[in-house]
């Protein structure tokens, strides 16, 4: 597969969701007794950085590249 | 007999009608929700429709709205047609419009029978509908006015009815571009929402072809163009290969990563499911999925493409997961029905349990008497579990609920107050005691639920059983083991003699269950 520039927003959502199956699977099985609710709170937490570094993300490359772009300066 | 109102509110039309030339009630077709029948009543009361729409939706909360709503709709035809809905269906032409004005006119039965006892609710709604006729009547009266002039009416409704027309204003005065559009980037028009700047050869060509579209400089704008699509610009060309294009490139892999969390976790749930019960491999199978969606988003952060519906997947299986936790262990998939009557305090086990069903435990036929105490527990994941004590004999509780109810002896049945997550110890004083007469023994029980209700109850016949059980220890002395029922009841301040005494008694009870 045709590899692309790293995101690591998406990183971090996958991080979340293998730390939750992991905790949890473990927790299934017996060989772990999961926190409760501490555990599923790591969902909300994660999709929050998640979507932060998305957006830090975007601003950054927002800044920098415009610049090589030619502006069209039509449109009203 | 309370939806007649709002029905034939319809009907007084009919006869106010040929006075001044009024169109018929009809369902209005063009100011249409639902069935178009608010839309009717406004054009024919002259009053805006979501009054109307208001009025029924509260007076749906206790099933006359919905009661009046499914009426109307069947009896009120449809504009430009001369049958209404009701004749249709008899006649048997059932269509998917009449059935739902059935279903509308049930569903209102069905919520004003649950409501029927509340009289408040019952006088509120007739308030509330004689608000609304008054209000639609006081309407058509100003549009009689407006018709005829303030001479047609006494001069008090003339002067309350006229208002002046709204004063005439100049148009706003166009000022830029408009807020959608994303005026800070430099590269070109981004629209906040709409087509996406990727450049498409064929709509292009489209444009060309139908050269209308395109204004007088001919560039073509998207949105301004009368018959084109809203197709992405050809300015957008150049400046959509910039940003977008990077952060999209790549192939999608959700769907392929779905497909294997979805085997994944069934494949988990299966295996685990023939080992454990039922609770863990549900909870396994959806932390397999979730392991799944978890590797698919990491490897997307390198290669591929996983969008906004793996991050819905991801957090849909970590809610059921956390639902999944909250199940009881031994919840089981089938739904059981136990009864233990103990009758002699050797059979009384330290432990009852029903993963999933209905768990009566009838102590009353205990003999417990002497100042025992007697402990055992109860556990139930999800149902009812239903405890009768025996009389005369003092009950401390622990009960630990996870949702549900605790009933309690004295308790109406129909008192039910959901809690969550509960523990609770208290005791029972005896009941059935004549005064003065001190408490037989002590019962501790220990009952734990996943969801569901606890009910503890006392005996029903409470005078017989207390009789005999006083009655028969005489008839059972003279039984097969005349010594050993005296030891016990000698020995009244002996509880550390469980052992021994047990085996002594029960050939005492078994005669004195059986009158019972």
């Amino acid at each position: 597969m045709k590899r692309h520039r790293f995101e690591p927003a998406r990183l971090i959502s996958g991080l979340t969701a293998l730390t939750l199956g992991t905790g949890y699977g473990l927790d299934a099985l017996g060989l772990w007794q999961a926190p409760g609710l501490w555990l599923f709170l790591a969902l909300p937490a994660g999709l929050f950085l998640s979507g932060l570094t998305a957006a830090v993300r975007a601003t950054t490359r927002r800044g920098t590249s415009p610049p090589t772009e030619p502006p069209p300066a039509s449109h009203i | 007999m309370n939806d007649a109102a709002p029905v034939e509110e319809p009907a007084p039309a009919d006869p106010a009608g040929p006075t001044p030339p009024h169109a018929p009630l009809r369902r209005s077709r063009r100011h249409k929700v639902i069935g178009g029948v608010c839309g009717g009543l406004g054009r024919q009361w002259d009053l805006d429709p979501v009054i109307f729409r208001i009025v029924l939706a509260v007076l749906s909360v206790g099933g006359l709205g919905l009661i009046a709503y499914g009426f109307a709709w069947l009896l009120i035809p449809l504009d430009g047609e001369d049958e209404n809905e009701a004749r249709r269906l008899l006649s048997g032409r059932v269509e998917g419009s009449a059935l739902t004005a059935l279903l509308f006119a049930l569903v209102g039965c069905g919520l004003f029978l649950t409501t029927l006892a509340k009289g408040s609710m019952l006088s509120f709604a007739i308030m509330l509908t004689l608000a609304a006729a008054g209000s639609a009547y006081w309407s058509r009266r100003r549009r009689e006015v407006e018709a005829k002039g303030p001479e047609s009416v006494d001069s008090a409704t003339a002067q309350a009815v006229a208002d002046a027309p709204p004063e005439t204003m100049a148009p706003p005065v166009p000022t830029g571009p408009s807020w959608w559009r994303n005026q800070h980037s430099k590269g070109g028009p981004a629209y906040l929402w709409g087509p996406e700047n990727t450049p498409l050869p064929l709509d292009i060509t489209y444009r060309h072809e139908h050269g209308a579209g395109a204004p007088a400089d001919g560039r073509p704008r998207p949105w301004s163009d009368a018959g084109g699509p809203p197709g992405p610009s050809p300015d957008g060309t150049s400046s959509a290969l910039s940003p977008r294009a990077t952060r999209r490139s790549g192939r999608p892999i959700g769907g392929w990563t779905f497909l294997l969390a979805l085997l994944v976790g069934g494949a988990t749930a299966l295996t685990v499911f023939h080992q454990e019960g039922f609770a863990p491999s549900l909870q396994a199978g959806l932390a397999a999925a979730l392991v799944v969606f978890g590797l698919g988003l990491v490897l997307s952060a390198w290669c591929g493409r996983t969008g906004g519906g793996t991050v819905f997947m991801v957090v849909l299986t970590a809610l059921l997961l956390a639902a999944a936790t909250a199940v009881p262990d031994n919840l089981t998939t089938d739904w059981r029905k136990s009864t233990w009557s103990p009758t002699t305090l050797a059979a009384v086990r330290p432990h009852y349990e029903v993963g999933s069903g209905e768990g009566t435990l009838d102590l009353s036929g205990l003999p417990l008497k002497g100042g025992r105490t007697v402990h055992t527990s109860a556990d139930v994941g999800f149902g009812r579990l239903q405890v009768t004590l025996p009389h005369g004999v003092t009950t401390r509780l622990h009960i630990s609920l996870g949702l549900g109810d605790v009933q309690l002896p004295g308790e109406s049945p129909h008192d039910v107050d959901l809690s969550a997550g509960g523990e609770k110890t208290l005791t029972l004083p005896a009941d059935g005691l004549k005064k003065g007469e001190k408490p037989r023994g002590s019962l501790v029980l220990d009952l734990h639920i996943g969801a569901g209700q606890v009910a503890i109850e006392h005996p029903t016949p409470p005078a017989a059983p207390t009789t005999s059980a006083a009655s028969t220890p005489t008839p059972a002395a003279p039984g097969p083991a005349t010594p050993t029922p005296a030891i016990p009841v000698a020995a009244p301040a002996t509880p550390p003699t469980p052992g021994p005494a047990v085996p002594a008694l029960p050939a005492a009870p078994t005669p004195e269950g059986a009158p019972e």
